[in-house]
């Protein structure tokens, strides 16, 4: 293959799968905030804080150092409204307000200013006062400086995003009278005050948010005799519909006796507390809000697509396994015709001395008497043809040739073989007794215009061939089954398959217009009304790379040569009978499951390692516990159905981690490789020993 | 001695010894290029400009939630910090 390898993809999949688990984090764990519940502080007031603060007014500033309480005029209220802003209760409130001419101040919590920014501007533009209220409702009395920090920075921030405006009012989550204030309450003052906040408390609080009607709400937040109150309500964080029933007869009870409505500020006889933001700010603010808008929105895009993944992966593993129960019933045993058809074997090698004589005296003992066996030598640069010589009969022919590819050497083997049944074995297969006698046995009927024949692992040692055996006998296994039973099958492996000489000259011989020439020709047969079936009980044994970068390059091969046979035959999904079949079930499973599903896996495994670690989305890894479960019950029924041993099973679970997401890496890889234009080819003699293989089904 | 067919550039041995039979059919001719090969460039171009622009607003967005940390907590300075027309308690 041409050592082609474009690794720029790698920092783009790094820098999706960075931003990805940033916006899970962001959503699943900032946005929730780690005060909200509530605090479990002792709300009884302590020896630090000053008599002037706890027995003073609602409002208390701390910015000099030296605390101010500042009192409400008598005769004045101030309503304020906490928790918002809320898509329900705001607009009512403001509507209300508006009707009544009453100004109020808001307090905000910075996310619900990302989700709904239109709500605080409107809230600015009807006059009215807001401060903040933090980001995410947490309790600045228990959180540590540096959530303290975060929580004012950004809540700040997304007000100058929504609002254009900044703000000094500030009023601190699960506060509430002057005289409540305790020890680590007046700390968090104090602090926040050396941030340049005014701290506002209230003097009557209304309780909606535990008040069982409209008229507890009136009679609790309603001041006696006169004074001036900063009424504290809620607009948001729950069901506000006693609070807007309870607005305006609070308003109308006020009114009549008398009280001024206005803002905290000029209640206190402060002024305005709002300035205008700077640009960088609001720039910044904007930036943060589409952001954080964004972020959300990934948790249940990606529960949507965990849904659909699992949909389709579940359909996926009941379909192969009604298939391999069916195939069974179909086939089940099948008695050889006699006398058996002569058969051609075609054996492509390059550099496969170890095992090309071995390969050979398998097809000689096959049990087919009237066989010859065609060794095509493709510019080896070993001795290759010297042990393929070493087999001594008068059915074997050696031919070398300069180094071509593999379609090359299969169209020079086919030139040279004798008969009609043509079986084309990959020199490091070794056949099984009978495997060529039952391949020929499916070519005597007429439709059929090529053979599948069971590959299986011969290198059985170290976790990589193993893993590979499971595949083998789990995927390609059943999946042959499956495309067997459609009617249309995209691959005949180049380890061990049979064809009708006249199928393969209707098709022009074996192309190496693609690197997956085995599904090009039985994709082309497809096409060419040719039946491409598959036969389970003849069995080849093939070795297998035993190495990661031999894997990585045998796979890359085929996913490539896949993408390109599909490319190829796309003008299948238009066509009728066998060829539209190929078009309309064949294409579109390997596309959806050789292809699509690998680019979601990474973000899929991301999900679920980011909630089985972090625990806030525990459902990807439930669902990808149930996945692996029902891969380990599919392979333990392949196993035992092809007559394999069950104890490799444990080697599913790591298998569906490991083996399966650099499967999902290479089919990456390939894709950016066909796109760049950069992929491998054939005829290039550095092709390695395992990567030239032919495949025993699509990647 | 092995039989060349010339000009195919094939030597075809029979394992016995003897020379081999003549060919049944003509080899294919050679492959047109690979598909999805890209020989002017304009895709690998293309691509390449994608994954760059995918590849910074990955860093532009990381780059303003990251500086989240660094975002001043401070309220504005305001003047006049004092109350009007009310008691302020020291």
């Amino acid at each position: 293959m041409r050592a082609v390898s474009p690794r720029g993809h790698w920092w783009v999949l790094a820098g999706v799968l960075t931003v990805f688990l940033a916006a899970l984090f962001l959503a699943t764990s900032i946005l929730r905030g780690v005060g909200e519940p509530g605090t479990d502080q002792d709300q009884e007031p302590d020896g630090l804080v000053p008599h002037s603060v706890s027995g003073g007014g609602p409002v208390v500033d701390t910015r000099s150092g030296s605390p101010v309480s500042l009192d409400v005029r008598p005769g004045t209220v101030a309503l304020t409204f906490d928790d918002g802003p809320d898509p329900t209760w705001t607009p009512r409130i403001l509507q209300l307000l508006a009707a009544k001419h009453v100004p109020a101040t808001f307090f905000v919590i910075g996310r619900h200013v990302v989700e709904r920014p239109g709500l605080v501007r409107a809230e600015t533009a009807a006059g009215h006062e807001v401060g903040l209220h933090t980001f995410t409702h947490a309790d600045l009395a228990t959180a540590p400086i540096w959530q303290m920090r975060l929580e004012l920075a950004t809540s700040r921030a997304v007000l100058a995003g929504a609002t254009g405006t900044s703000t000094t009012l500030l009023r601190p989550p699960f506060s509430s009278m002057p005289d409540a204030v305790n020890n680590r309450d007046w700390h968090a003052a104090l602090r926040t005050g050396a941030l340049g906040y005014l701290t506002v408390l209230s003097t009557q609080d209304g309780l909606d948010w535990e008040a069982r009607n409209a008229e507890d709400i009136v009679r609790d937040a309603a001041p006696q005799d006169g004074r001036g109150a900063v009424v504290l309500l809620h607009d948001g964080g729950g069901d506000r519909s006693r609070t807007v029933a309870a607005l305006g007869r609070l308003i109308d009870t006020l009114k009549a006796r008398g009280y001024r409505f206005t803002t905290v500020t000029k209640a206190v006889g402060l002024p305005p507390q709002a300035a205008s933001a700077t640009r960088l700010d609001r720039w910044y603010g904007t930036a943060l809000i589409g952001l954080i808008q964004a972020a959300v929105t990934v948790p249940p895009a990606a529960a949507w697509l965990l849904y659909a993944v699992a949909l389709l992966t579940t359909a996926r593993l009941l379909l192969l396994a009604a298939a391999a129960a069916a195939h069974r019933r179909r086939t089940g045993k099948r008695a050889l015709p006699q006398p058996l058809p002569s058969v051609s074997a075609v054996i492509p090698a390059h550099n496969e001395q170890a095992t090309i004589a071995s390969c050979v005296r398998a097809l000689l003992d096959g049990g087919c008497p009237d066989i010859d066996v065609v060794v095509v030598d493709d510019g080896s640069t070993d001795d290759t043809a010297a042990a393929a010589r070493t087999v001594t009969d008068p059915r074997v022919r050696v031919v070398t040739q300069p180094n071509r590819g593999k379609p090359a050497a299969l169209n020079a083997g086919i030139a040279h073989a004798a008969h009609e049944v043509i079986l084309m074995v990959d020199a490091d297969t070794t056949i099984a007794p009978g495997a060529v006698a039952r391949l020929a046995a499916s070519l005597a009927d007429p439709s059929v215009g090529a053979v599948a024949g069971n590959t299986k692992v011969a290198n059985r040692k170290g976790l990589l061939p193993l893993w590979q055996h499971l595949e083998y006998v789990m995927s390609f296994g059943l999946e042959r089954r499956l495309f067997d039973l459609a009617g249309a099958s995209p691959t005949v492996p180049g380890a061990i398959g049979a064809f009708r000489r006249s199928a393969l000259a209707s098709c022009g011989g074996i192309s190496a217009d693609t690197l997956a020439e085995d599904t090009d020709i039985a994709m082309a047969l497809c096409r060419a009304g040719w039946r491409v079936v598959y036969r389970s009980d003849a069995h080849a044994r093939t070795h297998v790379p035993t190495t990661l970068a031999g894997l990585w390059h045998q796979r890359h091969r085929w996913a490539y040569g896949t993408l390109q046979s599909i490319w190829k035959h796309r003008h299948a999904v238009k066509e009728t009978g066998i060829a539209g079949r190929l078009g309309r079930r064949t294409l579109p499973y390997l596309l959806l499951f050789q292809l699509a599903l690998p680019l979601a896996a990474p973000l899929m495994d991301a999900a679920a390692l980011y909630g089985l670690t972090s625990g806030t989305t525990p459902v990807p890894a439930f669902t990808w516990a149930v996945f692996t479960l029902a891969q380990l019950a599919l392979a333990a029924y392949a196993l035992r159905k092809d007559n394999e041993s069950l104890r490799h099973l444990w080697l599913v679970p790591p298998q569906q981690i490991l083996y399966r997401l650099a499967l999902c890496l290479v089919t990456i890889h390939a894709l950016v490789t066909a796109a760049l234009g950069a992929g491998p080819r054939w005829r290039n003699p550095s092709t390695t020993h395992a990567e030239a293989r032919a495949h025993p089904a699509t990647a | 001695m092995p039989a060349r067919h010339g000009n195919r550039s094939q030597t075809i041995f029979l394992a016995s010894g003897a020379v081999s039979n003549e060919l049944l059919s003509p080899p294919r001719p050679q492959p047109t290029p690979s598909l999805f090969d890209d020989p002017h460039g304009h895709r690998r171009r293309l691509v390449t400009a994608v994954g760059a622009v995918v590849c910074l607003l990955c860093l532009c967005i990381l780059a303003v939630a990251g500086s989240v940390l660094y975002a001043d907590p401070r309220a504005p300075a305001m003047s006049p910090v004092e109350a009007v027309g009310t008691t302020p308690v020291r």
